[in-house]
Order: structure tokens, then sequence, then C-alpha cells
């Protein structure tokens, strides 16, 4: 299992409370290692280290909704680390220099 | 046979990127006169790419979605009486700074995004700015809508505007935007989408929306989730620019780590009084700010982000160490100095409860003990005079109080640092700000620092100060003896 160190490093999303926010924590804790997830009032702060992934497809299958990867700005509310790809499929969260 | 529909890639391509065109009339040098100006060179423009992908028809859908869901809830809080659903009226006191402050900023935010969409020449940097300046205008909307709920109720919100434009307080913001509003279109764009977006804007709209949600004011809980919803696209635009200056050419490196020393660190400055709101003002509290700054600051920035960027021989910005140190100080100091202003604030200050105290004394183990707990016990002293004689100097860049301390020497010795320029003295608060004036000083001199103008006579005679402010007599004076405290606790009887 990766270890956070000097070079692994979180990065991670802020999400509003709602339900699209619960099924795109899902997805992610099932198509990421190391899912860090800290709730607050209003908010959830997910983590995972060095690159997290989002999928479409596992978040309509735990939404029972369709679900387009733009949707994710109704619930983001901040994130850390580089946008490396965001396409009809997917969404990459990382950091370049590891 | 059915057209296969476009990607969100190809859609962005064709929608935004490949709208832009060459000009024939004039030449591109004329189109974009400051391109130049701060030495930062871009060899393909087209190289970059919002990878949000916006284009006009997605923005307009999640925008109007994110309206949708918000005035539901605004609606929701007038028919419920949300206004009394409050942990303590104490927590508007938050709410008063922001309105004065943030509401202004996110006008001259919006200004600033214009300034950007207009000067810089990257098709994608353009129309991601436009977007994010019709934002700005979005969040300055809903904010005077929500604080128009407020006012019905509660002091401290009828006149904003004033107090925006001419309180000594808000001044700190008024200049941040000034100073990046009249700087070159690269550096106005890391002014703002580095140092508020990517850095610090989400102490203001994270942790203090889920400290609102925390106290139940659920108006400011859904305004701060939205405004930062789309700081996230912000974010992108700022992340994306700062890696495509450090990429396209090496020289543009120290220009780069110029604009970062300086913008985190007039950021950082600004946000203080954050730092009184998470500690002093929310009744019921969330996170703190060592907290928020070790989790927002620390490892999201400092040890994240910058980590990525050293490659190219960025290192962290000057002074961080200093943040670092006085995370564990300077809301003590805020709050301290602003108790002894209640008659020249819109905003009633408070001496911490004994509540609050045992949440200090947790959170900041070694310099409440040490330090915080102990200047606070001095003012219970019956002789000791509250109301601070006469007006604060305040430093000549980040325009707070001079009230910061040496680094390294918490409570004991406040930081004084001075410059000569033409024969005049300037004073700052700190290593810091006296670094900005000293790299500008024929900009920096000219800013409008309150105390001086009221000394000069610009502000109208000092008796009618509170007039010329905006301010009516109720607005300040102690939270524990405002007509706000006590119609609250009213209120609130006749509620249950």
């Amino acid at each position: 299992m990766t270890q956070v160190n000097e070079r692994n490093r979180y990065v991670g999303l802020d999400l509003t409370n709602c339900p699209e926010s619960e099924a795109i924590l899902e997805a992610i804790e099932q198509d990421n290692e190391n899912v860090k997830i800290t709730r607050f009032p209003g908010y959830v702060k997910v983590e995972a280290i060095n690159r997290l992934v989002i999928n479409k497809e596992s978040v309509e299958e735990f939404l029972g909704d369709d679900w387009e990867t733009e949707d994710l700005q109704l619930a983001v509310t901040s994130y850390y680390g580089f946008m490396a790809d965001w396409d009809d499929e997917h969404i990459v969260l990382q950091w370049d220099n590891v | 046979m059915a057209k296969k529909k476009r990607g969100l890639k190809e859609e962005y391509n064709l929608l935004t990127r490949d709208l832009d065109w060459d000009p024939t009339f004039v030449t591109r040098e004329e189109m974009y006169p400051y391109t130049d100006f701060e030495g930062i060179k871009i060899h393909n423009w087209n190289n970059l790419e919002d990878p949000f992908r916006v284009t006009v028809e997605s923005y307009v859908r999640i925008q109007g979605e994110k309206e949708r869901k918000f005035h539901a809830i605004r609606e929701n809080i007038d028919l419920l009486q949300g206004q009394l659903d409050m942990t303590d009226a104490r927590w508007l006191e938050a709410m008063k700074i922001f309105s004065s402050v943030a509401l202004n900023g996110e006008y001259n935010a919006h200004r600033l995004f214009q300034f950007i969409a207009r000067h810089v020449p990257s098709p994608a940097i353009r129309f991601a700015a436009i977007t994010q300046s019709v934002d700005e205008l979005r969040h300055v909307q809903n904010e005077v809508l929500l604080f128009n709920n407020y006012n019905k109720y509660y002091q401290g919100f009828h006149d904003w505007k004033n107090y925006a434009h001419r309180h000594w307080l808000t001044s700190v913001v008024k200049s941040f935007f000034e100073d990046a509003q009249s700087a070159g279109p690269f550096e106005a764009l890391v002014a703002i989408a580095f140092g508020f977006e990517v850095a610090f804007t989400n102490l203001l709209f994270v942790t203090m929306g889920a400290t609102a949600v925390a106290n139940r004011d659920q108006s400011y809980g859904a305004v701060s989730f939205t405004t930062q919803s789309d700081e996230s696209r912000h974010m992108t635009l700022g992340m994306m620019a700062l890696r495509a200056m450090i990429e396209e050419d090496p020289d543009n490196i120290p220009i780069v780590q110029k604009f970062l020393d300086k913008w985190f660190w007039k950021a950082y400055r600004a946000f203080t009084v954050v730092g009184y709101i998470l500690d002093y003002i929310a009744p019921k509290k969330v996170m703190s700010w060592k907290e928020a700054y070790e989790m927002y600051i620390e490892d999201q920035v400092l040890n994240g982000l910058f980590k990525d960027l050293e490659v190219y021989g960025i290192r962290k910005p000057k002074y961080w160490e200093q943040t670092v140190q006085e995370k564990e100080h300077n809301s003590h100091i805020a709050a301290l100095v602003l108790y002894r202003l209640p008659h020249v604030l819109y905003f009633h200050p408070f001496a911490p409860t004994e509540e609050d105290k045992k949440w200090l004394a947790e959170k900041y183990p070694e310099s409440w003990e040490n330090i915080w707990s102990k200047k606070w016990e001095a003012f219970e002293d019956p002789n000791f005079d509250r109301l601070y004689p006469g007006l604060p100097m305040v430093c000549q860049t980040c325009q707070y109080p001079m009230f910061f301390d040496e680094p390294g020497q918490p409570g004991f010795n406040t930081a004084f640092r001075t410059s000569e320029h033409e024969g005049e003295v300037y004073h700052f608060c700190s290593d810091g700000c006296k670094d900005i004036f000293d790299d500008e000083p024929d900009k920096i001199k000219q800013a409008w620092l309150p105390p001086h103008e009221i000394f000069k006579g610009t502000c109208g005679p000092a008796e009618d100060l509170a007039n010329y402010w905006g301010m009516e007599p109720e607005d300040g004076g102690d939270y524990y003896e405002s007509v706000d405290h006590q119609n609250f606790e009213k209120w609130k009887k006749v509620r249950a």
C-alpha cells in the first residue's frame, strides 16, 4: 500500500452534501486505492494518494440514474491536484511530479 | 443516418477554442497591448486548454441548475423564519464582516476577470475568464439578496456599500483588488486565481461554509457552497495558467516566482480576519484557523502543489515558514485588537465567553495558556480602559493595523518595518509587506490609507466619522450589550 511521504501526496475533492455526491463517493471508493473520506458539516472531503479517478459508469451505477461528467460541477465545491483529464467517460485528478 | 453526438473534447474545441481568430484590421500587438508588459513569454497560445472544457451551452445549463438550487433554499429561509434558527446571533457578526468586504471583493473580481479576458491572448484563458467574470457577478447578486433577509432583522447590514468603500477596515480587501487591477494581465491572473482561489478562498467558503451549517445559518451555508463550486473552475484556470507560464519558457520562472511570493503573502494577510471568525465569532466552532490552515494551505498548497512545481525551479512562496508559525497566534491578535475598537466598527466585537475559552485552550494548547489567555485576563482589570485611543497606524501594503508580532516573539513585540522613498518614510507590519513595497515603491506609495486621509480631513470632520462610514449608532458597541443580542434572546423565547 502506498504511504504518504515527501513525494506521495494526497489529491482530493470537497463535495457538497447531496445524493449525487454520495454516488460519486461510492464510485471513487470502488475505483481507487487508498481512499480517505472525512465528513464535515455540509460537505465531505475525499482523497486518494497521487491520483484519483471518477468513472461515469460507476457513478451512474451507484446513482441509479444518468450522470454526465460535467455534472461534477454541481457537487464539487473545491479540489486539489491537477485536472489531468476530463472527457465524457472519466475525470482524472493527479499530481504530475510524484 | 443519425449524426453521432460530439464528445466533450470535440465540442469544446469547436465551440470555444477554435472560434478564435487572427486580427486583420490591426496587428496582434495592437489588439493585445499588454502581452509583453511583464516579460512573460508564451510561444504557442493554442497549447493551453481548459480541463473543464466549458462551452456556453454547458455553462448556462450548469449555472442555471446551481441558481435553481440556491434560490429554492433562500426562499425557504424567508418562509421558515431561518433568521431565528441560528445557534446565536453572534454568528452574524461574521456575516457583517463578510458583507462589507466580500460583496465589493466579488464585484472587483468580476472586473478583474474582464480585464484578463480582454488582455491575455489565449482563447482558452479568455473564454474561461469571461465565464468567471459572469460567475463573480452571480456571487455578488446572490450575496446581496442573502443579506437583504438579514437586514430586515439585524443591525450592520443596511449600508454595506458605504462600509465597503469608506470604512477603515474594509480598505484591506479593497487595496488587494486595486493592486491586482492595476497590474499586468498575468500578475492579475496569479493574484486572483492562485492567491485567492487555489489557496485562500477555501477557508472563506468551505471552512466558513461548514461553520455556517454547524450554526444552522442556512443562508450562508447555501451561498458559500454555490459560490465555491464556481471557484473550482477558477482554480483550474489558475493552475493551468501557472503551469503554462512555467513550462513555456525558463525566463518566466523568476517572474512567476515573484508573483507567487507577492500574492501568497498579500492573500495570507488579507484573510487574517477569517481566523477571527472561525476561532472567536462562531458560537459553535467546527475547525480552528490553525487546523484549517494545516488542511487547506499546508497540506494542499505548500506540501501539495508546490512539490509538483519544484521540478521547474519554483520554490514555496517567500515567508511561508512565518505563516505556519503565525497560525498559532494571529486570530488572537486580531480578536484582542478589534475588542478595543467597538466604537469604530460596524459590527460588535466581544471578549470570549467561558465556553469559547475552553475550546480555544483545547485547540491552541501552548499559545493559549502561555500567552493569549493572559492577555484577555489583563482586560478584566477594572482600571483597564477598553477603548483604544485615536486611530490605529496601518501598514502601507496590507493596510491592517500594525498589530502583528515579530516572527518568533508572539504576544510581546509588535513587528515594525520601514522604508524610505523620495525622502518619505513608509511603515510596514512585516518583511513580506516591506518587500512588496520595496519592489514597486512608486505604485504602493499611492495607497489610500484611511487614518492618513482622516487626519488630512478627506473624510470630513472627525466627530462625524461614523456617519461618513454609513454607520448607525446601534451598529457598533459590544455584542453582549447590543440590540441584536437582546432581540435574538427575546425572539428565541417567543419561538420556543
